[in-house]
């Protein structure tokens, strides 16, 4: 009888260990940040005006809004916390450009190591590559490349380029009401 | 025996906190049903001169997930409405409201009840700023003539 308690007791307390994580997580993410650095292979960069005056709300029902401060630019997506320590975002991506010239955006899974999350601060972690994150709104629009008038040699160049694994960082501040 | 009733209460609990969130979103589910009208809006705390609108901003939730809204925008100084039909849902915690015409933007409801509905929610202005826009509406006997509702007169 005793035995059998102790393993319900035990049963219990894995599960309410097991769920803190993301409950906590879930729960402290839902409101308004701002970019306030971002660090490229644990080098600081530094922010442009519009960089600076990039946001996130995000809201509790697995919503978010992103405000690229360089574009003006509203990009909506989904986010969840997944395994305790990640945090998957759809994010637009660029797919192409539509006849005016304008780029046309495709929605694409994102997946963060969320460094530290506190009712302050937000620090999220991605490794991927260069060509992804040009392509990627996270958080600002850089662009695909521009490769007219490029000679063969230069076109490869690039392409060794964009084929760089590099670690990006991004850190935000919690926007007070 | 007492392993059974300790297996049980266990049962009971999970359930029972599992239950209790339910049980206000489908109360909120429930108190929304049908037609409501705009009668005051405010944004970032500065009341809107809603009595300025000739036609009132109407809202109804239907079953199967229906709503119907009807927002007046004024063209060339005539008022008119801009009509949708889309689709609606609640939070389990009956926290949220999904209107699918509105998304991305999350409506959060503040206060429901048979004759009030209060709403908030936040839009992102041209410069960044999010704005926090207030909705306080009141029960409305509304019809549905050719998938637009408009006061029953």
């Amino acid at each position: 009888m005793k035995k059998f308690g102790y393993i319900l007791l035990s049963l219990l307390g894995l599960i309410v260990c097991s769920c803190s994580d993301d409950v906590q997580a879930d729960s402290l993410l839902p409101g308004l940040w701002q970019q306030e650095q971002v660090f490229v292979d644990g080098v600081a960069c530094d922010l442009s005006e519009g960089e600076a005056a990039t946001t996130v709300f995000i809201e509790s029902n697995g919503v978010y809004r992103l405000f690229d401060g360089k574009t003006s630019t509203v990009h909506p997506g989904t986010w969840l916390v997944s395994d305790d320590n990640w945090l998957n975002m759809s994010m637009d991506k660029i797919q192409g450009k539509n006849s005016d010239g304008t780029f046309r955006f495709g929605q694409y899974l994102v997946r963060f190591t969320i460094e530290k999350v506190t009712a302050t601060e937000l620090e999220l972690r991605i490794r991927t590559y260069l060509r992804e994150r040009k392509l990627t709104v996270m958080f600002n629009l850089i662009g695909s490349d521009n490769t007219d008038g490029m000679t063969g040699e230069e076109l490869l160049e690039l392409d060794t380029l964009n084929k760089q694994l590099h670690t990006y960082r991004y850190v935000f501040k919690k926007v007070n009401d | 025996m007492k392993k059974t009733i300790y297996l049980l209460a266990l049962l009971l609990l999970t359930a029972l906190s599992a239950c209790s969130d339910e049980d206000n979103g489908s109360r909120v589910q429930s108190e929304l049903m049908y037609g409501w009208r705009m009668t005051a809006m405010q944004t970032d705390g500065e009341s809107a001169d809603v009595s300025a609108t000739p036609i009132p901003e109407l809202l109804y939730f239907g079953e199967q997930s229906v709503c119907y809204m009807a927002t007046p925008v004024c063209s060339d100084g005539e008022w008119s409405y801009r009509d949708r039909r889309t689709a609606w849902s609640v939070t389990p915690d009956g926290d949220i409201l999904n209107i699918a015409a509105m998304l991305p933007v999350s409506v959060y409801i503040d206060e429901v009840n048979a004759g009030k509905l209060k709403i908030h929610y936040f839009e992102y202005t041209a410069t960044g700023h999010l704005s926090r826009i207030d909705k306080d509406f009141i029960r409305e006997n509304v019809e549905i003539i050719d998938l637009k509702i408009r006061v029953k007169e």
